[in-house]
């Protein structure tokens, strides 16, 4: 650069040629993030940015296109910020600029007045609107744990499942959570983890200042979690703490044991549930058993009673037969001195059916004999 | 060989030849002899049927008492 620099030194330049050829240097510089407080700060109708930075003993232009300059909607007169950006020259005016790629506010004023109004634009958008809301599945079974490593929020969080035998397929993806580094950090995670088929995404961290939480107030985290079609649960620090990611969750949790306890619920009123169905299907199930033996028991009582019905009648027929047949006995007649008279192996009934000196032949209960007629009278 | 015919085919045919002997006996349409025969024969056939009816029940009382 030195050598090209060299020459022009020996040699007499335009004013344009200079401007462009501190232009050129300029850019050469890379990139800067300068410090300061916004003292002046305009967005002109063709989206151009004008700002003033100043730190008290200078000040310094910023340009730039509004549209792609990251947080400049979350800027006002008065905030401190960091602006990253590239030294820049206006050839025509030869003016010096900081060109801006983004704006971060600094300290807890601006940061609290950046949250507000990322709040009120996100607001404004819907994310945060209900209708979006993606419900947890029924019962949980593996779920992304996204959180810095060795910290009291993941301490914290697993306690509480062990605690109560959860029994979770958990994928632990350890990011930063504070600091410079900790918004890539938070959002490639998110991003590799919203691939896979969990059943929720836990992003937890601990309580702390507007400056702790600056990732859990990124817009572009907060726009990553809202596009999530996995179910995405946060739990920031203490009960009091509050984030942007909060408010575009599906679930919030006012602290990362809380966040636990969201996914034990859900999974008792699951199990509460199935054993309510299976003692419903069990009663229904025994309702009709009860009725099928109430049945059953008619059908053999009924069975029974037609046995011991047809068993009786035959006992009766044949008592029946029995009588009957006994009034046809003959030995029982003869028994009581009565005699059976035949003839020729015919019952004599009647005297007029025998004859003066016939044989015939007399049966007594015991024996029989015969005899000749010798006489015979007629009664009356 | 053993019989095939079930103990409830043996009793009905039973209680025909019992019903005929006794169908006989009150047409009159027995002789003295035969009627001490076809008597004796009666009775054997009312002992048997009553044997096997009393053996019946014993079975139904067993069956019942094994379920209740």
């Amino acid at each position: 650069m030195s050598d090209n620099l060299g020459i022009f030194q020996e040699n007499i330049i335009s004013v344009s040629e200079f401007n462009s050829l501190i232009k050129d240097v300029l850019a050469n510089l890379g990139v800067f993030k300068v410090k300061g407080e916004v003292t002046e700060f305009k967005i002109t109708q063709n989206n151009g940015v004008n700002i003033t930075l100043s730190d008290g003993k200078a000040n310094l232009r910023v340009g730039g296109y509004a549209l792609s300059v990251k947080g400049i909607d979350l800027i006002e007169k008065g905030m401190d910020v960091i602006i990253e950006g590239a030294a820049d020259l206006y050839v025509p005016y030869g003016s010096f600029s900081l060109t801006a790629f983004s704006i971060e506010p600094v300290g807890e004023g601006s940061l609290a007045i950046a949250y507000r109004k990322l709040k009120e634009k996100l607001e404004e958008e819907g994310l945060f609107a209900l209708e979006h809301k993606i419900s947890l599945p029924k019962f949980i079974t593996k779920i992304a744990l996204i959180t810095a490593k060795d910290s009291a929020a993941y301490s914290d969080f697993i306690k509480i499942l062990k605690e109560n035998n959860v029994s979770l397929e958990i994928s632990f993806y350890p990011v930063l959570v504070q600091g410079s580094k900790s918004i890539e950090s938070i959002k490639n995670a998110l991003k590799v983890a919203m691939t896979f088929d969990f059943d929720a995404v836990v992003l937890i961290r601990g309580g702390g200042s507007l400056e702790d939480l600056k990732s859990f107030n990124d817009e572009d985290i907060a726009r990553l979690i809202f596009s999530s079609i996995i179910p995405v649960i946060v739990g920031v620090g203490h009960e009091k703490d509050e984030s942007i990611c909060d408010f575009v969750a599906d679930v919030r949790a006012s602290t990362p044991s809380q966040a636990a306890y969201y996914i034990i619920d859900q999974n008792n009123i699951f199990l509460d549930e199935t054993v309510s169905l299976g003692d419903r299907i069990f009663e229904k199930i025994k309702i009709n058993l009860d009725s099928e033996m109430r049945n059953h028991h008619d059908m053999i009582l009924s069975l029974e009673k037609n046995i011991d019905n047809l068993i009786t009648r035959l006992f009766d027929k044949v008592d029946t037969y029995e009588r009957i047949l006994k009034s046809f006995d003959v030995k029982n007649i003869l028994k009581r001195g009565f005699a059976l008279i035949q003839k020729n192996g015919k019952k004599i009934l009647s005297a007029k059916e025998i004859e003066k000196g016939e044989d015939i032949e007399t049966l007594l209960h015991d024996g029989k004999f015969n005899s000749i007629v010798k006489n015979i009278k007629y009664f009356d | 060989m053993k019989d095939k015919k079930s103990r409830k085919e043996k009793i009905i045919e039973k209680l025909k030849s019992l019903e005929e002997i006794v169908k006989k006996f009150e047409n009159n349409k027995v002789n003295i002899e035969e009627g001490l025969s076809e008597y004796e024969k009666a009775a054997k056939l009312i002992k048997s049927i009553k044997k096997e009816l009393t053996g019946i029940e014993i079975k139904v009382e067993e069956i019942k008492n094994s379920y209740s």
